[in-house]
């Protein structure tokens, strides 16, 4: 009796469910709920498209004290052109790439970016504090690296 | 005509049984990628409950409706819906509680495996209405809803499923995957020229799902061989699409899952739930593929050289008749 059975089909049958069984696991650590594995998390899981999800308002100095200080808005992914689609930042993400700006002149204006500030679901998250200002670990300056032509 | 059109599609050989008999297939990776989609539609109605429509309103329903009429993405007689329910407030809101409830209750009820056929229809009444208007959006806006669609249309008809419904199903799947590779193509992924500004944003812009994988592709980049490497994850995905017709299908899928796995871990805030979605779809289709394979053994996707003749012999005969 056993050896009248297919073989070819007794080793498909063995390795699918382990197949299936990876990919579930994967599924849900590394796309369902990567955040409470230590992985990065953002809107992947049904979340929906707001190209304004995260942007910062960059100036040339302290904006809230001076009526008289220039600012811009960057948009994440505005500046190159995207690949997919604007990228959906957390928080952590949307302030590392913030960061990334200071020091560096405007998009549109020119002057050199001393101020700052995340926008994200709609809301200045960290005022009064200067995203310039805040101290991060040296490993969250490669998140975010500029490239040259 | 209809009986001739049947001879195109083959049956198992040596198997008696009819191409259109149903069978109740089911297994519990079936259920477990059936979970899956449900909890991704139960949370895209959350986001749109609490992130987009309503509380936060970071993208809210009307902004969206006035950015497709303006864009003329509406198909003809939607545009007219639109700008009607734009006018009063409550239409609005209607409009935005039905997408919510329906993507909700639906992707409850296919999450707890009870009344899928009213559960894929709810589903399948949203994405209808989103696919009206958004019908010129591009491919890109196309596929995301079409394959929102494929998913309520497989789990309205899984129940009774038959060999020529999971045909159909199988080479619209493969449409849509051929429809997002000549998306893919327009902005020049299949040639390693492409690399350079796409490297660009992602060095600058992107975050995959952890930053030690962002590292490692920002050191692999650096090679003279990335470019090639980079443009051939679009070539191994059109040969693996292209596999889903034949009888290396598994196999076929199960390349094409790992390159749409790897696609999202790299770019896991640029690609987002579209790319999600796209995994589940796929997860979807191998599960009931690997099912179906136990009741039906491998059925053949093409019509081979008799089956042609078969249906060359048929035609001839309908239209001798006529």
């Amino acid at each position: 009796m056993l050896h009248s059975m297919p073989k070819k089909k007794k080793k498909s049958l063995r390795l699918m469910p382990i197949f299936f069984f990876c990919i579930s696991v994967l599924i849900v650590i590394t796309l369902m709920v990567p955040g409470a594995f230590g992985l990065q998390h953002f809107t992947q899981w049904g979340g929906m498209y707001s190209n304004s999800w995260c942007r910062i308002q960059v100036s040339d100095k302290n904006p809230l004290g001076n009526r008289d200080a220039r600012t811009e808005d960057v948009t994440a992914g505005l500046v190159t052109q995207s690949v997919w689609s604007y990228p959906m930042h957390n928080r952590k993400t949307c302030a590392v790439w913030g960061k990334k700006h200071c020091g560096k002149t405007a998009p549109q204006g020119g002057w050199e970016v001393t101020w700052v500030r995340p926008f994200y679901k709609n809301q200045y998250y960290l005022d009064p504090e200067n995203v310039c200002d805040v101290t991060m670990p040296a490993s969250y300056s490669s998140w975010f690296q500029d490239v040259t032509d | 005509m209809c009986a001739m059109s049947r001879c195109l599609l083959p049956t198992v050989p040596g198997s008696k049984m009819s191409p259109t008999k149903t069978l109740p297939i089911g297994s519990l990776w079936m259920r477990t990628a059936q979970a899956f989609v449900g909890l991704f539609f139960v949370t895209a109605s959350c986001y749109k409950l609490f992130d987009a429509f309503f509380f936060l309103r970071s993208a809210p329903l009307e902004r969206s409706m006035e950015w497709w009429i303006n864009n003329k993405w509406p198909i003809m007689g939607m545009r007219e819906v639109m700008q009607f329910t734009l006018q009063y407030h409550w239409m609005v809101v209607a409009t935005a509680v039905f997408v919510i409830s329906f993507q909700m209750v639906g992707g409850l009820l296919l999450f707890a495996n009870v009344w899928r056929r009213f559960a894929a229809s709810l589903i399948l009444t949203v994405q209808i209405s989103v696919l009206l208007g958004v019908f010129h959006g591009g491919i890109g806006f196309q596929t995301f809803v079409g394959i929102s669609l494929w998913l309520a249309v497989f789990y309205l008809l899984c129940d009774g499923m038959t060999q020529r419904k999971w045909r159909l199903l199988t080479y619209w799947l493969v449409l849509y995957g051929l429809l997002i590779l000549l998306h893919r193509y327009r902005l020049d992924d299949p040639w390693p020229s492409a690399f350079v500004w796409q490297f660009k944003h992602y060095s600058q812009d992107v975050m995959s799902v952890s930053v030690t994988l962002k590292e490692m592709i920002l050191a692999l980049g650096k090679h003279p061989f990335a470019p090639y490497l980079w443009a051939s994850s679009w070539w191994i995905q059109i040969a693996a699409t292209s596999l889903i017709l034949t009888r290396f299908r598994m196999f076929g899928g199960i390349i094409w899952i790992a390159i749409l796995i790897g696609h999202e871990w790299i770019w896991l805030n640029s690609l987002t739930s579209e790319g999600v979605l796209w995994i589940l779809t796929l997860f979807t289709w191998l599960t009931f593929e690997d099912a179906s394979r136990e009741k039906w053994g491998k059925i053949r996707m093409l019509p081979n050289w008799n089956d042609i003749k078969v249906f060359i012999k048929a035609s001839r005969k309908w239209l001798n008749a006529k």
